[in-house]
């Protein structure tokens, strides 16, 4: 808690970095010192970061960028090392002087200290796996070729209780100018809902932004057929692609 | 270990035991988006790539500092991409000049990105770039324009009204009203 009143009109500013030197200062000198200023900006923090997401990808980062990062690692952190190869007990005791058996048994006892955090690290990743699963509720469905489109592949991410979606598409025949792809979205009663309409590259890829008049998960499958530019109120052309 | 299904936060406390794998993952997540956020701020290639590399090498060095209970691992990833693109662009003093990408929200169309390797990964990008894209179509074009200036140049609240001929308190209430109304469509709105 603190005395001072709280700046909650300055944090979306001080969050985008474009607060004027004296009032960026104010609020530094606020935030060491409020807990529930400092949670509000956590807030406004995120929404930055989304905007990270509005930027063009114009080009992908040359190939080499990553092995060049990785070869220059501080290799004192690396977690691989020399490996250790395992005796027999009678190996380690036979001919061993007082010391060397002193050093042995302490060698063991970091072996196993080694062991059991490695065992408790394990455990932390499976729970925070656990965790993060509950919390972004992301559910994807993959989709495959039919018989007339056999390379084509796709798959659907869609957010939990979300009735907007992304497919991305690779390997689906280019089509001529008056046909286009249409996505289905199948209900339990085999009802077929439009979730879009897509035309592919030259290289047969396309990333399409699908939506649906409710919530993309309870559709039972997903297909994609051809279909004449625009769309059609139901499918008419052959299927490429389809769900399990 | 399966890398590609851990988590960003599993990775992060892989990478704070030394694991250069786990760093290897996380730069195939999110570098593409951290060498384009630089390129659009910074303008030129080699810049990009100098912020690319800064941003990984110091997540692999400050791996340790991070906090899950205060950030997303994208949001903190992100912070740090667009400080260092600020702070070179602040440190050659290049508002405004001609080079730079131009200054707007347009770009963020579903047909402007390039296809990723991993196509789940590009799916889940694609939709959240859509829903930022929604979101910033709903805002007035004036808001827009601040959000612009102050995400992608660095300007002060000052610097803006003077580059817009506008009264200072204008320019805070547009970023005001932008931020808090990307609170709701963005934050309190469930996130994919």
């Amino acid at each position: 808690m603190t005395a001072s009143p709280h700046i909650t009109e300055l944090l979306p500013a001080y969050a985008l970095g474009c607060l004027d030197q004296p009032e960026a200062e104010r609020a530094r000198a606020h935030l060491g010192e409020c807990d529930a200023c400092r949670a509000e900006l956590e807030v406004y923090e995120e929404v930055v970061a989304e905007l990270m997401y509005a930027s063009r990808s114009v080009a992908p980062p040359p190939v080499a960028l990553k092995q060049r990062i990785l070869d220059s690692l501080n290799p004192s952190r690396s977690v691989s090392g020399p490996s250790l190869r395992v005796k027999t007990w009678r190996d380690l005791m036979s001919g061993w002087s007082r010391p060397q058996f002193a050093f042995g048994i302490t060698a063991l006892v970091l072996i196993f200290g080694l062991l059991l955090a490695n065992f408790r690290l394990w455990q932390r990743v499976q729970a925070l796996e656990q965790q993060h699963a509950s919390v972004e509720h992301i559910h994807t469905v993959m989709l495959m070729g039919s018989e007339i489109a056999p390379e084509a592949h796709a798959v659907l991410v869609m957010p939990e209780n979300g009735e907007q979606g992304a497919l991305v598409v690779d390997d689906l025949p280019p089509l001529d100018e008056v046909h286009a792809y249409q996505l289905w979205l199948i209900d339990e009663n085999g009802k077929r809902e439009s979730g879009g309409v897509f035309t592919v590259d030259a290289t047969g890829h396309a990333t399409v932004t699908v939506a649906g008049p409710k919530p993309l998960e309870t559709y039972k499958a997903f297909g994609v057929t051809v279909e004449p530019l625009g769309g059609s109120p139901g499918p008419t052309g052959p299927k490429v692609l389809g769900s399990a | 270990m399966n890398y590609t299904s851990a988590k960003d936060q599993v990775l992060i406390e892989m990478i704070q035991r030394g694991d250069a794998a786990a760093l290897a993952e996380l730069y195939d997540r999110y570098a593409r988006l951290v060498y384009n956020l630089a390129l659009k701020t910074v303008g030129d290639s080699a810049t990009a790539e100098e912020i690319t590399q800064d941003v990984f090498f110091r997540i692999w060095e400050k791996a340790g500092q991070y906090r899950a209970e205060r950030a997303r691992v994208s949001t903190w990833l992100s912070s740090i991409a667009r400080n260092r693109a600020i702070d070179i662009l602040r440190r050659r003093n290049r508002r405004g000049d001609e080079g730079a990408n131009p200054i707007d929200w347009t770009d963020a169309t579903p047909e402007a990105f390039l296809a990723d390797d991993d196509p789940e990964r590009e799916a889940l990008h694609a939709l959240r770039r859509e829903r930022v894209r929604a979101a910033l179509k709903r805002l007035p074009e004036t808001q827009r324009e601040v959000l612009a200036l102050a995400y992608f140049e660095g300007l002060s609240h000052s610097e803006m009204a003077e580059r817009l001929n506008l009264p200072l308190g204008t320019v805070k209430t547009r970023v005001r009203l932008a931020m808090q109304k990307l609170r709701v469509l963005l934050v309190e709105e469930d996130a994919p």
